[in-house]
């Protein structure tokens, strides 16, 4: 006799499946007519507040509240395509990416009577990246600033020691180009953890229950647009099943939802949003590892992947193979692989490397989406001879045992894993590099002259010459056969009808001051 | 009654020693590093020595053990890996959450079940005692999750009648009752089944003994019987399950607390768990393991009241 495994992911799946039964039969009726309250927006949040301070910044749970409450001198547009705009800038000039000037909105005031958003906090929000006492976790976001030169009380140069490409992609619109108050920071140790003390932003910080709700309240002293809801409370729900279920009761406006969701949310009364996610999911192969050290062996598990079929699989039509880590639309993107499925030469580079019958050891998280793709590589992999087994632990264990410094990591074979990125390249090629062995680089792939190519890129501005650098050096991963892009996934959202609801274009957070209800 | 109720003490205090130094031992087995998930994949390995030196994850399991004792002692759990809140401030504002489920579904149980065991009671095996047993049965055998599950699904999701998520407003009285109605039916259910198995067995128990004969021989009615000689007998097994059950209780809301999106120990620690966060995990295992001990204490206590042979026994 066999038993399911009860835990707490194969509950929230009943009641996925159970919730899809209803919406399917549309037993929901007419009494699932969302109606949001007055002006108050429900929303869920991926996690609760850890840490709010743009330099030590946990994930998107913390940056999406913190977009709504601090300002930066420019932001991203929510939409579907990767753009900035003004937002505590006035003016804003990039056309030397040596020294870029900025004059900020007259009027602007922190909250809690600190005072007017002036260029001093703008220097000392940005030059505080670089001081050893804070030791910022994001200091290579502004590792090549030189420093912030204040020109008056509204306006200021941004001098860098060199050219950084990611500074208008990643650096400054995102969370590290957050403007704080130097006054209130001063005042309180220098560093924000939970509490913001003084913010600029749209709304303000209005009460924290941990673990239950964080309350954002508009704040009227903003100079910019007045967002259109007065207060907008984020629920800290980890799970996107029991969100979604809370979404079909009538308890939240907007939530992300599971991929495997989306087919049944199409034609609903709810508005779906799906978006390219920036991310990439990948087979990685261990190349220290004995069974794997000869890269024809590598190179006939990447010939004996088919992608395409893995990812119809997984995700029937939802989600297209992924043709390099990049993802699209990304520049660097690449648009083929260079060693794609030959099981025919899959089975000529085993008899050649002598590895008949090898047995190989696949581990992943406890994302029930790999584990479909894991399933469908065993039974490819199966056909060229190599038995693999399939083991599932929880991320925290699996990236314990890749990272253990007193020598786990050589039992590690082949894994899959998903990372998210930003909005540059530079933040996908980070992780493979030599300095990322046994860190995060799992596969131990190092070649010096690719991390020399690898920091060149980041300094590179022409953008054509920047993607082709970037193909070249995903291609150079692919040459080592340790390297199997699978998919990048999408971000899929759901929101009331009368909502129109503001996402990055990647899906991966909402725009809460963007968020309005349609005219 | 004092000596019992000082062995009492004691045994409870070494029950809770011994379980916390098993959890403690137990959880910094598990693999995961706190600072790399604490500090995020992009924090450099000075960063993490420093982060783990600031916490006192860098020192041996017996210094970490002898320190965490030493705070236990003062009052203090530690601090929150992830947010730096008091570990103690955390646990004190789930606590509430999981203790008023737990008693609430207990409590409803308790009100349910054992009317239900003295009705089985009437007439043993007859038709009665055969629904009420045919009941009891099918909801011991119920998942708790699973009654979750549809009771979110049919009052919720379909008709709209009740909360899908939280604790509720925490001034407002009746927001608070609406969100903890579907969450205490959820845990309390199988409990309404067990406690009410558990009374008709013990009663019938009782009323084969031979004092139950004298009092009829008195011509005492058999109603006025069962109520007022045989049931506080037969109360003192349930009264000991109904301790165990507070107990398994505030760990077992854990499943009911993650689909009800609620707030609470359950899925404070399980979050913890996934974290690596210990001393919130510490915490929350602490806390929820004294409260263990009360009750399992508070429950000997009322059977000594009860029945004056156990405190003569012991």
């Amino acid at each position: 006799m066999t038993f399911t495994p009860m835990n707490r992911r194969t509950i929230l799946k009943s009641l996925a499946i159970g919730t899809a039964g209803l919406i399917g039969a549309d037993m929901l009726g007419p009494k699932a007519a969302f109606a949001i309250e007055g002006k108050t927006l429900k929303i869920r949040n991926d996690g609760d507040i850890r840490n709010i301070d743009p330099a030590m910044r946990s994930g998107w749970y913390d940056e999406t509240i913190m977009f709504a409450i601090f300002s930066s001198l420019i932001q991203y547009k929510a939409g579907k395509e990767w753009e900035y705009e003004l937002d505590a800038a006035e003016s804003f000039d990039a056309s030397d990416p040596m020294a870029i000037k900025f004059s900020l909105k007259p009027g602007m005031k922190w909250t809690n009577g600190h005072g007017d958003v002036t260029a001093e906090d703008v220097k000392y929000s940005f030059e505080r990246f670089k001081d050893e006492k804070l030791d910022a976790i994001y200091g290579s976001d502004w590792a090549a600033l030189d420093h912030v030169e204040v020109t008056d009380e509204l306006s200021g140069i941004i001098h860098m020691t060199k050219p950084f490409a990611p500074l208008l992609a990643s650096t400054l619109p995102r969370a590290s180009g957050i403007i704080v108050c130097k006054k209130a920071l001063e005042e309180n140790g220098g560093k924000i953890e939970t509490d913001p003390f003084a913010t600029s932003g749209p709304y303000t910080f209005a009460d924290w229950q941990p673990r239950q709700r964080i309350t954002l309240k508009r704040n009227p002293d903003f100079v910019g647009p007045q967002p259109y809801f007065e207060e907008i409370q984020l629920f800290p729900i980890q799970d996107k099943i029991a969100a979604e279920t809370a979404f079909d009761a009538g308890d939240l406006d907007c939530t992300q939802i599971q991929i495997s969701s989306i087919a049944d949310r199409k034609g609903g009364k709810a508005t779906l949003t799906v978006r390219p996610a920036l991310a990439y999911t990948w087979l990685g192969m261990n190349v220290e590892n004995p069974k794997l050290s000869d890269v024809k062996v590598r190179r006939a598990i990447q010939r004996a992947v088919n992608v395409p079929e893995v990812v119809s699989a997984t995700f029937g039509d939802a989600i297209e193979p992924a043709h390099g880590l990049v993802p699209p639309p990304l520049l660097g993107a690449r648009d083929k692989v260079l060693y794609p499925f030959d099981q025919a030469e899959a089975k000529k580079l085993l008899a050649e490397a002598g590895a008949e019958g090898l047995s190989l050891t696949c581990v992943l998280g406890m994302d029930s989406d790999q584990l479909i793709a894991a399933q469908v590589i065993q039974a490819q992999l199966a056909a060229v001879g190599i038995n693999l087994k399939v083991r599932q632990m929880d991320d925290a264990t699996m990236d314990a045992q890749m990272q253990d410094k007193n020598g786990g990591w050589k039992t590690s074979e082949v894994w899959i894993d998903t990372f998210t990125t930003a909005p540059d390249p530079s933040w996908v090629t980070e992780w493979f590099t030599c300095g990322q062995v046994g860190e995060w680089n799992f596969q131990r792939t190092c070649d010096e002259s690719w991390d020399a190519e690898n920091a060149k890129a980041v300094e590179e501005t022409d953008e054509t010459k920047r993607a082709k650098m970037y193909r070249d050096l995903q291609d150079k991963l692919e040459e080592t056969g340790a390297y199997v892009p699978l998919y990048h996934g999408v971000n899929a959202w759901i929101s009331a009808p009368e909502l129109t609801p503001a996402f990055t274009p990647d899906g991966q957070w909402p725009v809460l001051r963007e968020m309005a209800v349609k005219s | 009654m004092l000596s019992f109720t000082l062995r009492q003490i004691l045994l409870s205090i070494c029950v809770l020693v011994s379980a916390i130094t098993i959890i403690f031992c137990l959880i910094y087995l598990v693999p995961g590093d706190p600072a790399t998930i604490a500090l995020g994949p992009r924090a450099s390995e000075a960063q993490k020595v420093a982060f783990r030196q600031e916490m006192g994850l860098d020192q041996s399991l017996l210094v970490q053990g002898w320190h965490f004792a030493g705070n236990v002692l003062r009052g203090d759990l530690g601090t929150d890996l992830l947010t730096r809140q008091p570990v103690l401030q955390l646990v004190m504002s789930a606590l509430p959450h999981t203790a008023i489920l737990a008693l609430t579904g207990l409590g409803w149980a308790v009100i349910l079940g054992i009317p239900l065991g003295c009705l089985s009671t009437i007439k043993p095996n007859g038709w009665l005692d055969r629904l009420i047993g045919l009941f009891s049965t099918s909801v011991i055998a119920m998942p708790a999750f699973l009654l979750a599950i549809y009771a979110l699904i049919i009052f919720s999701v379909t008709l709209r009648w009740l909360p899908a998520m939280g604790a509720g407003d925490g001034g407002d009285l009746g927001d608070r009752l609406m969100h903890l109605i579907l969450p205490a039916l959820a845990v309390g259910l199988a409990w309404v089944g067990y406690i009410a198995r558990l009374v008709r067995a013990s009663l019938l128990e009782t009323l084969q003994e031979n004092h139950v004969r004298t009092y009829r021989a008195f011509g005492i009615s058999n109603f006025r019987i069962a109520l007022r000689f045989a049931l506080p007998i037969a109360m003192i097994p349930v009264v000991a399950v109904i301790g165990v059950g507070l107990g398994n209780l505030l760990s077992g809301a854990v499943l009911v607390e993650v689909v009800f999106a609620r707030p609470g120990l359950g899925s404070l620690a399980q979050d913890a768990v996934v974290q690596r966060n210990f001393p919130v995990l510490l915490g929350t295992v602490v806390v929820t393991t004294a409260l263990y001990v009360i009750a399992n204490f508070t429950t000997d206590m009322i059977a000594a009241l009860i029945d004056p042979r156990i405190r003569k026994e012991s």
